[in-house]
C-alpha cells in the first residue's frame, strides 16, 4: 500500500511545484523517499523515472526529459550512497543541490541558485529531523 | 544494497530499458507525436488550475497585509511631488505632455492585422504555462502579451496547454529600442535577470538614454514590434566600457497574471 501511495504523493507534489513554486519539492521527495523508504535500487528508479514523467506532464514539458535526469541522477545516488552516510543530512542536501542545478542546467532556462539552496537546506533540516526519529525508532525496537 | 553480479545485471538492464523509454517519449514529444499526452496531463491541470487561483488569492492578501507600510510611505511621497507640482507651473505643463504621450503610447491600437488569443494562466514555476495549446492556434514562437505590454514567447506548444518563457528568464535574449517621450533615443538587448528585472545592455556610449525610458520591442528576431517590457531605472555609470548598461523594471508583476493573450497571427 505505502508503495502506491509514494506515487500519490509525488502526483500532488509535481502539481503543487508546477502551479504555485519555483523549488524543485518532487526531486527533494524522491531523495527523502530514497533515504529513508525506498528498499532498492529498482524501486528507486522506477520512482525516479515516474516522478519524472509527472513533473513534466504538470509543467507542460517535453515528456521523458526530467525523467531522464532523474533517473541519471539516482543512479549516481545509489553508487555513492555505499561511501557516504547517505542518511546525513549533508549528503541529502549536496544531492539536492546538486542534482537541482545540474537538470536547471541541462533544461537551458538558466540556474536557479537561490531556490535550489533553499530547497536543499529545507531537505536537509528533514532529513535531521527524520534521522532523529528514525534512530530513536530503532532504540526503542532495542530496547523491547 | 548489496550489489551481487546478478542484481548489477538486473539494474542495468532496467536502467537501460527506463532511459530508452525516457528518450523515446522525448522524440515523439519532439515531434508532436504524442497524441494521448493531453489525457495523462488532464488530472495534472485539474489540480493546477484551483491551486493556481489559491495562490493568487493568498498572496494578494498577505501583499496587503505586509505592504501596508510601504503603502503608507508611498502615500506620503506622492502627497509630497503632487505638492510639488503644483507649485511650479512649468514642470506640470511639462509633465502633462508627457503623460499625454504616454498615455498615446499606452492607449494606441495593436495592427489590425494582429488576431489575439485569450489564454488563462494555470501555473508559474519560473515559466507561465497556460490552458491553451496548438488545438487553439498556439505554436512555439508566438508572442504573449497583456494588453500593449510583451510578457514573453510561448516555448512549447502541446495540444491543450503551452509553456511561456518569461521576459525576465535568465538568458533570453530581447533586441529592443528606447523611447523617450518623443522618439527612438537608443538601441540596444535586453536580457532577463530571473528576478522581477530585467538588464538593458549593448548601448553605445554616444546614444543617450534616461531613467524612465520606455523600453519597447524592436521586432527582431521573432518578436513583434513596439511592445512595451519596462522603463529604465538605473543606468550604470562608466564611461570607460564599450557599451551603456540599464536596469529596466518591467510594467507588470509577471508572477500575479491570471490571464494573457496569444498573439496568433501577425
Amino acid at each position: 500500500m505505502f508503495k502506491y501511495s509514494v506515487y500519490v504523493v509525488l502526483f500532488v507534489l509535481a502539481a503543487v511545484q508546477a502551479a504555485l513554486l519555483p523549488f524543485n519539492l518532487v526531486l527533494a521527495a524522491l531523495v527523502l523517499i530514497l533515504s529513508f523508504a525506498a528498499g532498492s535500487v529498482v524501486q528507486g528508479m522506477l520512482l525516479a523515472f515516474f516522478s519524472g514523467l509527472f513533473l513534466d506532464l504538470a509543467r507542460g514539458g517535453r515528456l521523458g526529459f526530467t525523467s531522464l535526469s532523474f533517473l541519471v541522477l539516482v543512479v549516481v545516488f545509489s553508487l555513492y550512497q555505499r561511501r557516504f552516510n547517505y542518511r546525513s543530512p549533508l549528503f541529502s542536501a549536496v544531492v539536492i543541490l546538486v542534482g537541482g542545478l545540474s537538470v536547471d542546467w541541462m533544461a537551458g532556462a538558466g540556474i536557479n541558485w537561490l531556490e535550489n539552496l533553499l530547497t536543499a537546506a529545507a531537505a536537509g533540516l528533514l532529513v535531521l529531523f527524520l534521522s532523529g526519529v528514525v534512530v530513536s525508532g530503532e532504540r526503542g525496537k532495542l530496547r523491547v | 544494497m548489496i550489489y551481487g553480479e546478478e542484481k548489477l545485471k538486473k539494474n542495468l538492464v532496467l536502467f537501460t530499458f527506463l532511459a530508452a523509454v525516457s528518450i523515446l517519449l522525448l522524440f515523439l514529444d519532439n515531434r508532436g507525436w504524442l497524441g494521448f499526452k493531453s489525457v495523462l496531463q488532464a488530472p495534472f491541470l485539474a489540480l493546477e488550475k484551483p491551486l493556481y487561483s489559491a495562490r493568487l488569492s493568498v498572496t494578494g492578501f498577505w501583499g496587503f497585509v505586509y505592504g501596508w507600510p510601504a503603502r503608507e510611505l508611498e502615500m506620503e511621497q506622492l502627497r509630497a511631488q503632487l505638492a510639488k507640482v503644483n507649485v511650479d507651473q512649468k514642470t506640470l505643463n511639462e509633465c502633462l505632455a508627457e503623460n499625454n504621450h504616454i498615455k498615446k503610447l499606452l492607449g494606441a491600437s495593436l495592427p489590425a492585422r494582429w488576431q489575439f488569443l485569450e489564454a488563462k494562466v494555470i501555473g508559474a514555476d519560473g515559466k507561465l504555462h497556460l490552458d491553451r495549446g496548438t488545438k487553439d492556434g498556439v505554436t512555439a514562437g508566438m508572442n504573449v502579451v497583456y494588453e500593449k505590454i510583451l510578457i514573453g514567447r510561448v516555448e512549447i506548444a502541446n495540444s491543450d496547454d503551452a509553456v511561456v518563457e518569461l521576459i525576465n528568464q535568465k538568458d533570453l535574449i530581447i533586441p529592443v529600442k528606447v523611447n523617450d517621450a518623443k522618439t527612438t533615443r537608443a538601441r540596444g538587448l535586453l536580457t532577463g535577470q530571473g528576478d522581477n528585472r530585467l538588464l538593458l545592455d549593448k548601448v553605445l556610449q554616444e546614444e543617450r538614454i534616461s531613467k524612465d525610458d520606455w523600453v519597447v520591442t524592436s521586432g527582431e528576431e521573432g518578436w513583434l514590434p513596439d511592445l512595451l517590457i519596462g522603463r529604465i531605472d538605473e543606468i550604470e555609470e562608466d564611461k570607460a566600457a564599450l557599451y551603456q548598461r540599464a536596469t529596466v523594471l518591467p510594467l507588470t508583476d509577471l508572477k500575479r497574471l491570471e490571464m494573457v493573450f496569444v498573439v496568433i497571427k501577425d
